[in-house]
């Protein structure tokens, strides 16, 4: 476990290293002039080439990624090319958005998919089964954009009975209004994740109802339902986690889009802007911090898998 | 398995129970009067404070006459005012500016206005790093004195007749204030509150004015990157008032509600067509006439702002003093659009509203005269380069959006290329000019000529319309140049 | 089933449309009924036509990204799957961190880059997907070299490059097929993400996406508008896990059952 453990975490950091070398490489291979944003109308070339060397564009890339990554390794993310102001606090104050929202979607999808999904599987034989797998299905195939603008025309313009988007100027410091703001996007992200993990579950849940030690359990004498709690459940976990990890990823991806419907000052916000002005410091910034969070969660996920399945514990990475 | 269900569908049940109890709380009705909170929804949030550095139309909207003042003020109507400058006396030759400031005067750190804090605030426009848009205009100056505290003399190298015109733009700051991106120390009626980037900006009612003091207590700026998303929250009350609509479709559902009102103010943001003179097939005016004659600009108008919005047949917008209707100026006549069959060309389209849907508009009303238009897509990165700095285009679309730009036609490198000496000559005189009827009568002529030798085409002039809860009144209709004076705003 | 449906109806477009692409003689945001079966949009063109139309984009995103993902997917879990030690470690690295960025950031990227169009859009879903075709096909071929015929076809001196061709490739195919399926419905659903940002397929061609976007400021006074390319889309996609769904069955009649 050990010697997994120190394997795994070498993995980790090298993944960190080469993701920051592909987000820089990846965005000054990218066309488009960053030295625009910084002039006015009517730029003489003289002016042009003061705003490369202002911006430090005109060095050698070597150097530049040198002094960037020596940047980011003391937290310093660099100043957006269009504010002026710093990147790192600026996606720090975007964060009381991003993670309650993907936080609380993610649980809500769990709390709705684990039961829903074993629940498709081992009554498989009913009616219910295969319509609660028709709907996870559907909701599959649903643009998480889309649902967010049904729910806003229903319940915001229709009933008026949420808020169809921002955020109080207040943040948390209203919770009332603040938890209200961010009830639609967090229904709208989970709706969509949990479509998903229920199919996961619930593929899980049956290639444990097929396994062998489950028939020998009811075979001496466990009802279905026994059986499955005492062997199957922590069975099915295993691969369940694998996805639960990734699911977080893709949680935090669905939030990019849902904050936009939402009119929502989060990171997807921060990130759609930073794009769409070619600001170059505030995509790295979110990039590598989404990046890096995806990782460390896919690092704790495999960690989580060891702890859960003995059989895995003494494997070494594949 | 059951009791773990029931445990989520419980968990599901009280998130929603949450959102159905947590009452809505409607900012409007809470506090009128002098005590009232005021929303404002709008699409332009500030990149910085500081619009010498980029700050974007965003911060004129919320700090222009607000929080910073000028030495004179455009008003709402387009008139140009005294505001900080209370006597202001020019010259013979008209090349000194004598002005004698307001007394008791003070920022909202505290300390007192000084003739030294204009000169700096001036400075700070004309500097080599800065990026004002009036930087250019400024250029002008020759030398800035101040023989005391309360007297500014600025002295011309030419005559510019817009120069207090231009001054009205000129924020005075306070020239020991530091960190202008993020903070603010003007003179006006509010001092800036919190500003949580992304979301909203506070301002709140400064108690040491030295004028008529604000009508309500704070001003809160929503900020929207999204028109419908922006729309919605005028909708569920979150905002009590949009500064600028730019989705006409959204406002079927407020003009038909007694909850809200739609005003329709006057515009100055023109959409071009606009042409490289220079190269072929458009240094013929004649084909140029016949485009612009081709393309039913009314019918353009309908559908994309459906009844607002105005044809006005060239650059000047009725604002400007020197406007007049030109729309009979190669009127729409696809008839005489004969001579143009065959042609073909392609048109840069910049990527964002409304350019696309124009572009789709103006190719199948050019194809019913046998003309064919290629659309190139491209971003507004990629305009400014290509177009605007290299004019490697054949015909693009641009919005242009302040008034009295009408002055860009005397400029032969400007990117549309148009090259007409007479009609340099009179912009260049008009600038010159010793009085305001001269100068009009030149502008007027320079307008007329390029409208005859369709320089351009010019679309149509966009709609200034701001939606409000009908609980508020005294708020901007025009909204000249972005600006958006909040201290008049009153809720009932 | 509805893929091909929808595929019939994107090929009926090809020789007929309700009215041209470009017609804007229909009234502005017309309510469905009458010639226009679905209403029209605010420039007066014809929703029908429209909808069918973003449905080449749709289909053109799914076998384009499939495409480009399922040949540099497939080739470089191949490569990935004969390496051994570091180089096995490094590729698995590589992968993991490619995975890490999500379709979405990646395509925006790549868009933010070099502006939007179909052709980039496809090429950055298609890139995402190579991603996960890879360490799929990685995984698979692992497990089928350390399978006893592939020993046995060594010693019986067989070259590698006939190995891949005769027992790799085909015992691994089902699964990438069912995966590729799977990845097609998610691809079609990224594009429209990307239109409905402003990043995907730009304007005039109506992507269901962009479509979406422009019908959300008039969802209350036109939702035939904002109705019709979500179910379409949501059509698209359902049909596209369905046939995936049915592969899987194809190749493993063992779940079939279930």
């Amino acid at each position: 476990m050990i010697s997994y453990l120190v394997r795994r975490t070498a993995i980790l950091i090298g993944s960190l290293f080469l993701a920051a070398v592909a987000l820089f490489v990846l965005l000054r291979l990218l066309p488009g002039d960053p030295a625009n944003a910084l002039l006015p109308v009517g730029a003489t070339p003289e002016q042009i080439e003061a705003a490369r060397r202002q911006l430090g564009t005109d060095a050698p890339l070597l150097s530049q990624f040198g002094t960037w990554l020596g940047h980011v390794l003391t937290l310093d993310l660099g100043k957006s090319l269009i504010s002026t102001l710093p990147v790192g606090p600026e996606i720090v104050t975007r964060l009381p958005v991003t993670v309650p929202l993907t936080l609380a979607a993610f649980l809500l999808a769990v709390l709705v998919a684990v039961p829903v999904g074993v629940l498709a599987a081992v009554r498989a034989d009913r009616w219910y089964g295969p319509v609660l797998n028709a709907v996870a299905q559907f909701g599959i195939a649903v643009p998480a954009f889309w649902v967010g603008l049904l729910l806003i025309t229903v319940f915001a313009l229709k009933l008026q009975v949420l808020p169809a988007g921002g955020f109080p100027p207040d943040g948390w410091a209203a919770p009332g209004p603040a938890t209200e703001a961010l009830v639609l996007p967090v229904i709208t992200v989970a709706l969509v994740m949990s479509a998903s993990l229920i199919r996961y579950v619930r593929t899980a849940t049956l290639d444990v109802l097929g396994a062998d030690y489950l028939r020998t359990a009811r075979s001496l004498g466990y009802t279905k339902g026994q059986a499955m709690r005492r062997h199957g459940l922590r069975n099915a976990a295993v691969p369940v986690i694998a996805v639960l990890a990734m699911e977080l990823a893709t949680t935090f991806l669905g939030a990019v889009v849902v904050e936009s419907v939402f009119a929502l000052p989060g990171l997807g916000g921060l990130l759609v802007r930073g794009i769409s002005q070619h600001d170059y410091p505030v995509i790295q910034g979110v990039m590598l911090v989404s990046t890096a969070t995806v990782l460390v969660v896919g690092f704790l996920g495999d960690l989580a898998q060891r702890l859960v399945d003995p059989r895995l514990r003494n494997r070494t990475a594949s | 398995m059951r009791r773990l269900i029931t445990a989520s569908l419980a968990a599901v049940t009280a998130l929603s129970l949450v959102a159905a109890c947590g009452d809505k709380e409607d900012g409007s009705s809470t506090a009128d009067g002098a005590a009232a909170t005021i929303q404002v929804g709008s699409l332009y949030e500030p990149q910085n404070l500081d619009n010498t550095a980029g700050g974007g139309q965003g911060v004129t909207e919320a700090l222009n006459g607000n929080v910073y003042e000028g030495l004179f003020k455009l008003t709402d109507d387009g008139k140009v005012e005294p505001l900080l400058a209370k006597d202001q006396k020019v010259s013979e030759d008209g090349l000194t500016y004598t002005f004698t400031l307001q007394p008791n005067v003070k920022f909202h750190s505290g300390k007192a206005l000084t003739s030294a804090d204009v000169k700096a605030s001036i400075e700070k426009v004309t500097a080599e790093n800065s990026k004002s848009a009036r930087k250019s205009n400024l250029e002008v100056i020759k030398s800035i004195a101040t023989p005391d505290d309360s007297t500014v003399v600025v002295t011309l190298k030419t005559r510019s007749i817009s120069f207090v015109y231009n001054l009205s733009y000129i924020w005075v700051i306070n020239s020991a204030a530091t960190d202008l991106t993020t903070k603010a120390d003007g003179t006006g009626p509010y001092k800036l509150g919190e500003w949580k980037r992304g979301s909203t900006l506070t301002l709140t009612k400064f108690d040491g004015y030295w004028g008529t003091p604000a009508k309500n207590a704070s001003v809160v700026f929503h900020y929207f990157t999204d028109a419908t998303a922006l729309n919605n929250a005028l909708l569920t009350n979150a905002v009590d008032v949009v500064t600028s609509e730019q989705s006409p479709d959204a406002l079927a559902q407020f003009k038909n509600n007694s909850n809200y009102k739609v005003n329709n103010g006057q515009g100055t943001t023109k959409l071009l067509l606009a042409f490289n003179d220079k190269v072929a097939p458009f240094t013929d005016v004649k084909v140029r006439q016949a485009i612009t004659k081709a393309i039913d600009k009314k019918k353009l108008l309908t559908s994309i702002w459906g009844e607002y919005g105005t044809v006005i047949g060239s650059m000047v917008p009725p604002s400007d003093p020197w406007y007049e209707d030109l729309t009979s100026v190669n009127a729409y006549d696809p008839s005489a659009a004969a001579s143009i069959k065959g042609l073909s060309f392609t048109l840069d389209t910049p990527s964002y509203d409304p350019h696309p849907t124009v572009a789709t508009f103006i190719k199948s009303e050019l194809a019913k005269v046998g003309v064919t238009v290629t659309i190139n897509t491209i971003s507004a990165d990629e305009w400014y380069t290509k177009v605007y700095q290299k004019h490697d285009f054949t015909a693009t679309l641009q919005e242009h959006v302040n008034d009295r730009d009408v002055v860009w036609y005397g400029n032969p490198d400007f990117y549309w290329g148009y090259d007409n000496k007479q009609v340099t000559a009179w912009i260049d005189r008009a600038e010159q000019a010793s009085s305001a009827d001269e100068q009009t009568a030149l502008l007027k002529k320079a307008n007329e000529q390029i409208a005859a030798d369709a320089a351009s085409d010019w679309l149509y002039l966009y709609p200034q319309i701001v939606v409000a809860s009908s609980k508020l009144s005294g708020y901007p209709l025009n909204g000249l140049n972005a600006q958006f004076f909040a201290y008049g705003i009153t809720k009932s | 089933m509805l893929v091909a449906i929808i595929a019939g109806g994107v090929l009926v477009s090809y020789f007929w449309l309700p009215f041209a692409p470009d017609d804007t003689s229909g009234g502005r945001l017309m309510p469905p009924g009458g010639d226009h079966l679905l209403g029209t949009d605010k420039l007066g063109r014809d929703l029908l036509t429209q909808l069918l139309i973003g449905g080449r984009i749709a289909l053109a995103t799914a076998l384009g990204a499939v495409a480009v993902g399922g040949i540099l997917g497939v080739s470089f879990g191949l490569l990935a799957g004969f390496a051994t030690r570091w180089l096995d470690d490094a590729a698995a690295v590589v992968l993991d961190i490619l995975i890490a960025f999500p379709t979405l950031l990646l395509a925006m990227l790549i868009v933010a880059g070099t502006g939007a169009s179909l052709g980039t859009a496809i090429l950055a879903i298609g890139l995402a997907m190579a991603a996960i075709v890879a360490r799929l096909t990685r995984v698979l071929v692992k497990q089928v070299l350390g399978r006893d015929y592939i020993t046995a076809a060594r010693i019986a001196g067989i070259s590698w490059p006939r190995i891949v061709a005769s027992h790799v490739l085909p015992n691994i195919a089902p699964v990438v097929l069912v995966n590729l399926a799977l990845q097609a419905g998610l691809a079609v659903l990224a594009e429209a993400s990307l239109s409905y940002l402003g990043l995907g397929t730009p304007p005039p061609n109506a992507s269901w996406g962009r479509m979406l976007y422009e019908a959300q400021a008039t969802v209350l006074t036109a939702p035939a508008a904002a109705l019709a390319p979500g179910l379409a889309l949501v059509a698209l996609v359902i049909g596209m896990n369905l046939t995936a769904d049915g592969l899987r069955d194809l190749a493993d009649p063992r779940r079939a059952n279930r």
